[in-house]
């Protein structure tokens, strides 16, 4: 009964970073685009938890090492599989923050601008359920896959699917820190990049 | 915690100059800044005139092309790729660039802002200096000639050379407070002290300014001879004025410089001159018991031996000095002279052991060396390449005088061999009746080579016009000379051939994966740095001596002196020549002992970034004195 809750509750209720939040839209700047990745405990938005996020900032299309953003989620349960592929585990020396400390900081980093990524509904999905689970809406950017992006940059109609690792190849972009969130976005930022400049 | 971008944006940066020199806390501090371009095929990344950027850029990924509409719409100036810096402009200087530079193909660029760079500059001279070197070897814009002085005098020394082992660069260690005696002292006085001191020399001063030196060579020649008595004033004998140098000088540099005066001893004062304090005297034997195997050991060496033997464990030690001198930054010229003047004395002892055991010559001769011998500029075992020329005979005579000088030749040639200078494939050496001739003889040979301008003649006169006296008479050389200069003279037709041949080879634009990559059959992805760099530059030394009438100056190097002197207006250009001539020369010889090979093809591959700059660097003269060339004797009407 979210929706119902939503709708009478008044804005002044959320807390001052979702309120900082909403406030990036009334000056929006149409230049930034935040290229993002979500590392996962798993591939099931219902079950599984959100372990790391990494976000990268392009200003006209330019990416800028110095407008990242990093996290890394302290998270109760942990799945053998998932950490053999992201290799993060608890106690790691990453500083661990509490999955609302990383989407408050998150939400700082994005502010208004579009956000871009691989499959990114996936990522988008992670993130909405977190804020739901803050009592908090689902994010209000725009957003762009750019696995979408690739089939119109190709003139493909019918879906077909690529994994981010087929794109570096085909853009002969170095595979390097695949598997980590910020690795990630560095990758889908520069194969970003190739699709939007022409 | 741990920034994975920025790790590896300064994993990429770090690999190449001159952020190899930063420190990794500044680096990563740069590499956070790093903003990342992508740039398609045919997009400028900044146009010729645009203002300039707040930022410069480090080839990531793919190649950029520079060039300059108002030099020329077509021809690339540069061309970067990975690693490569470009833009560096607004760094130094106006505030509009002055080329365009466009992708070759699709590139990624890492642009660093100058201002976050200013701050590690400001600390760090070693990086500002490549820079400058960097911007420098872009430009073309003959205005920005401040920058272009730095590129033939900021000697770049790369890490590993400041690194490796600096004992050639030590300073030459000298004996402090030396025994001195005033110029009305006796003879007996200066032998008495330096017998109780165990010397063999003592300084003579006034005022404490050295104004002379005997040794116990000098005392041996004047008084046990007689001509002096012993109760004579030291001034009688002493040397005067004394070589002087200053305390900061190099072994290298005092090797040298007593090869060159034929000296035994120098004076230390404070400043290097005579009109300084004295502190010290360095002898030879100082020099000797700091290197065993040292130049002036093995030149004295090379005048007792007499067994094949020992030549060729004095040519092995040679090369086993040089390789260990190329290994160090020792300057080249030092590098040079030394095995030229080693190179000389052996073959002359050779020839001399020849003559010796063969008889004497029936009439004066001259041996002479030819080719790079001839120019003195030998630093690897290299083909024989040699000619002699014996005095005018009466034609009776001619066969008998030229069958001994034959067999001479063949005798020398023989034990040349034997040294490991092969024979010459070509058989351009003095054992073949063609190279062995009379006065009268070579003078209608190279009166013939210049008459009948071809290809193959221009050839023998590039081999055969660098020739030096190694052994004989120098007044047969020296009639040789100037019947070719009489030749010479205003004869602009030749000239221009010879400078058509001198310009034959263009320099390579640069490095840039497969383009300056030789493309036949052995030496595939190899880069021939003797016909693509080195002789270009040989052949328009010689080229531009000879125009000027120029006798006795055999050497490239020399030749570019000269030339300097001369026409102090090219000074900038041939000034650039000398530097690259040595560079090059440095890298055919690292090449050639670490492979055991000539050292000819440079396997690009194997090359470092900051190589391949410093080689890149070298050809930009080239394409300078081939211009020069090019207008000078008109080329436009033949090519």
């Amino acid at each position: 009964m979210n929706w119902f809750k939503n709708l009478f509750s008044n804005i002044k209720d959320y807390p001052e970073f979702w309120q900082d939040y909403l406030a990036e839209f009334k000056q929006p700047n149409p230049q930034r685009v935040v290229v993002l990745d979500c590392e996962t405990t798993g591939l099931n938005p219902s079950e599984d938890k959100i372990l790391s996020i990494g976000a990268v900032a392009l200003h006209e299309n330019v990416i800028c090492v110095e407008d990242h953003f990093s996290v890394f989620v302290k998270q109760t349960f942990h799945q053998a599989e998932s950490v053999a592929i992201h290799g993060i585990v608890n106690n790691k020396k990453n500083k661990l923050d509490t999955e609302k400390e990383a989407i408050k900081q998150l939400l700082q980093c994005i502010g208004s601008a579009k956000i871009v990524g691989h499959h990114i509904q996936f990522d988008i999905e992670m993130i909405n359920r977190a804020l739901q689970h803050m009592q908090l809406p689902k994010l209000k950017n725009k957003v762009q896959d750019t696995s979408d992006l690739y089939l119109k940059y190709k003139g493909i109609h019918q879906p077909i699917q690529k994994s981010l690792d087929d794109l570096c190849e085909e853009f002969n972009i170095p595979k390097k820190d695949r598997h980590t969130a910020l690795g990630d976005a560095f990758l889908t930022a520069q194969v970003y990049q190739r699709l939007v400049i022409q | 915690m741990e920034n994975v971008i920025v790790e590896r944006v300064a994993d990429f940066l770090k690999q190449f100059p001159p952020f190899q020199e930063i420190h990794s806390a500044d680096l990563h501090k740069i590499a956070a800044q790093v903003r990342v371009h992508y740039v398609p095929k045919r997009n400028f990344v900044f146009k010729e005139g645009d203002p300039a950027h707040t930022e410069f850029y480090v080839v990531q990924q793919g190649a950029v092309g520079l060039r300059s509409k108002s030099r020329s719409a077509t021809a690339w100036i540069d061309i970067c790729d990975e690693g490569d810096i470009l833009g560096l402009r607004p760094l130094f200087a106006d505030q509009t660039y002055a080329m365009e530079a466009v992708a070759r193909e699709e590139c990624v660029l890492y642009a660093i802002p100058i201002e976050a760079f200013k701050k590690v500059l400001a600390n760090n001279q070693a990086v500002m200096d490549f820079l400058l070197e960097s911007f420098a070897s872009n430009t073309r814009n003959p205005k920005a000639s401040e920058a272009k002085g730095k590129l033939l005098s900021a000697n770049y020394a790369s890490n590993e050379a400041q690194s490796t082992d600096l004992d050639f660069f030590q300073q030459a260690f000298y004996t402090k407070n030396p025994i001195c005696l005033t110029a009305k002292a006796t003879i007996q006085k200066a032998a008495l002290l330096m017998n109780d001191h165990k010397i063999s020399s003592l300084i003579i001063e006034e005022n404490k300014l050295p104004i002379g030196i005997i040794t116990d060579k000098d005392i041996r020649r004047w008084v046990a001879t007689g001509e002096m008595q012993i109760a004579d004033k030291v001034s009688e004998i002493m040397s005067s004025p004394v070589k002087c140098v200053p305390p900061t000088i190099h072994l290298a540099e005092v090797q040298t410089i007593l090869l060159q005066h034929k000296i035994g001893h120098l004076c230390v004062t404070q400043d290097g001159t005579d009109q300084a304090e004295i502190i010290g005297i360095l002898s030879e034997h100082d020099i000797v018991t700091a290197q065993a195997n040292n130049p002036v050991a093995l030149l004295k060496q090379i005048e007792r031996v007499s067994k094949l033997e020992s030549l060729t464990r004095i040519r092995e030690s040679l090369s086993s000095l040089l390789e260990a001198y190329l290994n160090t930054a020792l300057p080249m010229p030092y590098i040079m002279k030394v095995s030229g003047l080693i190179t000389q004395a052996l073959m002359h002892r050779v020839i001399e052991l020849s003559e010796e055991k063969i008889g004497k010559a029936p009439v004066k001769f001259a041996w002479l060396g030819i080719g790079s011998q001839g120019r003195g500029e030998q630093l690897l075992l290299t083909d024989q390449d040699h000619a002699l020329v014996f005095e005018d005979v009466s034609d009776e005579e001619l066969e008998t005088t030229q069958a001994y000088f034959l067999k001479l030749a063949k005798d020398v040639s023989r034990v040349l061999n034997e040294l490991g200078y092969v024979f010459c494939p070509a058989e351009m050496m003095a054992s073949n009746p063609k190279y062995c001739l009379s006065l009268s003889q070579w003078k209608s040979q190279f009166s013939k080579w210049i008459d009948q301008a071809s290809t193959q003649n221009i050839m023998m006169c590039s081999i055969f016009f660098d020739y030096a006296k190694v052994y004989g008479e120098a007044d047969l050389v020296k009639q040789i000379s100037q019947h070719i200069l009489q030749k010479l003279k205003g004869n602009q037709k030749f000239f221009a051939y010879l400078a058509e041949d001198a310009v034959k080879n263009p320099p390579p634009l640069g490095f840039f994966r497969q383009f300056i990559i030789e493309d036949d059959g052995e030496h595939k992805d190899e880069f021939d740095v003797k016909a693509r760099a080195i002789q270009p530059l040989v052949d328009a030394a010689r080229v531009l001596i000879l125009a000027e009438g120029i006798e006795g100056k055999n050497n490239t190097v020399e030749r570019f002196e000269k030339l300097i002197e001369l026409e102090p207006q090219n000074e900038e250009v041939y000034a650039g020549c000398i530097k690259s001539f040595h560079v090059l020369s440095k890298f055919r010889a690292v090449e050639g002992f670490k492979n055991n090979s000539s050292g000819r093809y440079l396997e690009l591959s194997s090359l470092s970034k900051s190589d391949k700059m410093k080689l890149k660097r070298a050809f930009k003269p080239i394409q300078e004195i081939q211009s020069l060339l090019k207008n000078r004797f008109k080329l436009s009407y033949f090519l």
